[in-house]
């Protein structure tokens, strides 16, 4: 009888185990599940493309200090991606092509924000080298951004420095890709800065064109463990 | 009765057990994926000693002149040779998806002039961040130069600049001086110089309702009009205003010398730069760097399929 009371109890147990083992397999796959469709849904509200609304995001600058893309509503916003460790980014900024394109620009509109971005993970772990470097070149901007983890990088898909975004003052990114037209990756300035070009257009109410063209540099190297 | 049920309740907790440990079963992922380099163009062992010595991390790339060689169309082309440092690598035509390529300028008398170089074979070289081709061997890069009619390969210099990257990336500069050709130029080795061998009979059809580009044609390898069916990789140039949506490389099926190819793309004639829009690159057939590869390039007058 004994026997009986202690192989039911036994048989309970192992009956509960495994049913819990079996919940708690299934609480694991459905969370799982669940996570892979924010993940997904997470990326793909934030890649941006030509023709899109930004969202807003958070950015923090080479001081630490917090700032949102919202705070620069109704403005037209410039977002060039820098890395002081690229000789093709520095190549440009040393000759003085950044700080032109910047007082042209104010020239064509006087509100345009600029702003700064470094999301190469070997060189965004310094914020102060990134001041320095933009300082000593004299390159003024709105905003100098450390992107460490590569959250901003990642949502213009920025696969270069130097590469350049374009966000008119409704929030719509108009333009994305390279610097300039150069034929020599900046050693001489293009004919054309594509910057220039679509605040030239949108103040013209035109459509800006080229909205999208491949830019040259170094690879933005973001870090470890950001899956593109 | 007993012993049957105890069975059973045994089988359901391994069951249980097990299924934990396959959702917690994670696949190992390679983070970086390099399809491997074949050695040099025109491997030299003497070479490759030498670069060992020449080239490190801080000249992480050297550049020689190496002479002339004659094309198959017959125009001669200066021969740069670079040695690349272990773990450094320097980029195709089309870097990809970051870097650059090099970049030459040719100085010489009279009307001389220096037209579109010519890149062999690249490697893949797949990351978390991006995809580029690139070298990242000794190779050789042909400078086709053109002057008058009967004078051929002149004494010359060509200003050269180039990106090399590693964990960073520098651009290194050399001027090199060309002495005039005597007697025979030999010819080029053609393995992996796919412009040689344009891809016979290709038409491209644009599909405009799932954006999508088809290509279909003859190779002109012998080897793979021999062979019943095969696959090869593509791998796109640069083509202002076709926009892809991956960088590749991308499938293409190869039977009995018919190539086919379907390429996700978008064509953006604004952002052409007011140059016609040309589908190009590289189909490349095998996986060393010394396979056989073929040039597609296709002005695209596009006949856009019913949607």
């Amino acid at each position: 009888m004994k026997h009986s009371r202690l192989t039911a109890l036994l048989t309970s147990s192992a009956l509960l185990f495994g049913a819990a083992t079996f919940a708690m397999a299934d609480d694991t796959k459905k969370d799982k599940k669940h996570d892979k469709a924010a993940d997904t849904t997470d990326t793909k509200e934030k890649r941006v493309k030509v023709g899109e609304q930004v969202p807003n995001f958070s950015m923090t600058d080479v001081n630490g200090k917090t700032m949102q893309f919202s705070d620069f509503s109704g403005k037209t916003v410039v977002m060039e991606w820098v890395n002081p460790g690229c000789p093709v980014c520095a190549g440009i900024t040393k000759a003085g092509l950044v700080t032109k394109m910047i007082a042209e620009a104010k020239v064509i509109d006087p509100n345009v924000v600029f702003v700064m971005v470094n999301s190469t993970a070997a060189t965004a772990n310094d914020p102060k080298a990134t001041a320095t470097y933009l300082a000593e070149n004299k390159v003024v901007a709105n905003a100098e951004v450390i992107d460490g983890s590569g959250v901003i990088g990642k949502m213009f898909d920025a696969k270069t420095t130097p590469a350049v975004y374009v966000i008119d003052s409704k929030g719509t990114l108009v333009y994305g890709g390279a610097f300039d037209d150069s034929s020599d990756r900046g050693s001489t300035p293009g004919k054309t800065n594509y910057v220039i070009n679509a605040l030239t257009q949108l103040k013209a109410g035109e459509k800006v064109s080229p909205d999208k063209t491949k830019s040259y540099g170094c690879g933005v190297k973001y870090a470890k463990g950001q899956n593109g | 009765m007993i012993i049957r049920f105890r069975f059973l309740m045994l089988t359901v907790c391994m069951l249980g057990a097990a299924s934990q440990v396959f959702l917690n079963f994670k696949p190992a992922v390679a983070a970086t994926q390099t399809i491997p380099a074949a050695p040099s163009f025109k491997p030299e062992a003497a070479l490759n000693s030498a670069t060992a010595e020449v080239v490190n991390d801080k000249t992480p790339v050297k550049a020689t002149a190496a002479g002339w060689v004659k094309l198959a169309n017959g125009q001669t082309a200066a021969v740069v040779r670079f040695e690349i440092a272990n773990g450094w690598h320097m980029y195709w035509e089309n870097p990809g998806e970051s870097g650059a390529p090099p970049l030459a300028q040719l100085r010489a008398k009279d009307a001389w002039t220096l037209s579109e170089p010519i890149f062999p074979r690249p490697s893949i070289l797949k990351t978390v961040d991006d995809t580029e081709f690139i070298y990242d061997t000794s190779w050789e890069w042909l400078l086709p130069i053109q002057g008058p009619a009967g004078v051929t390969a002149p004494a010359c210099s060509l200003d050269l600049s180039w990106m090399t990257c590693k964990d960073h990336c520098e651009i290194g500069r050399a001027h090199l001086e060309f002495a005039a050709a005597t007697g025979e130029i030999p010819a080029a080795g053609d393995v992996r110089l796919g412009r040689s061998f344009p891809t016979v009979g290709a038409t491209a059809t644009f599909n405009s309702k799932d954006q999508t580009i088809t290509i279909s044609g003859s190779t002109s390898s012998a080897a793979s009009k021999s062979m019943a069916t095969t696959t090869a990789q593509f791998i796109p140039d640069v083509m202002p205003g076709a926009s892809l949506k991956s960088a590749g490389p991308f499938q293409a099926a190869v039977s009995e010398g018919k190539i086919s190819l379907n390429i996700p793309i978008e064509i953006q004639p604004h952002n052409a730069l007011g140059k016609p829009i040309v589908f190009k690159g590289l189909l490349l057939f095998g996986q060393s760097n010394s396979d056989r590869c073929e040039m597609i390039r296709l002005p695209l007058n596009i006949k856009a399929s019913q949607p």
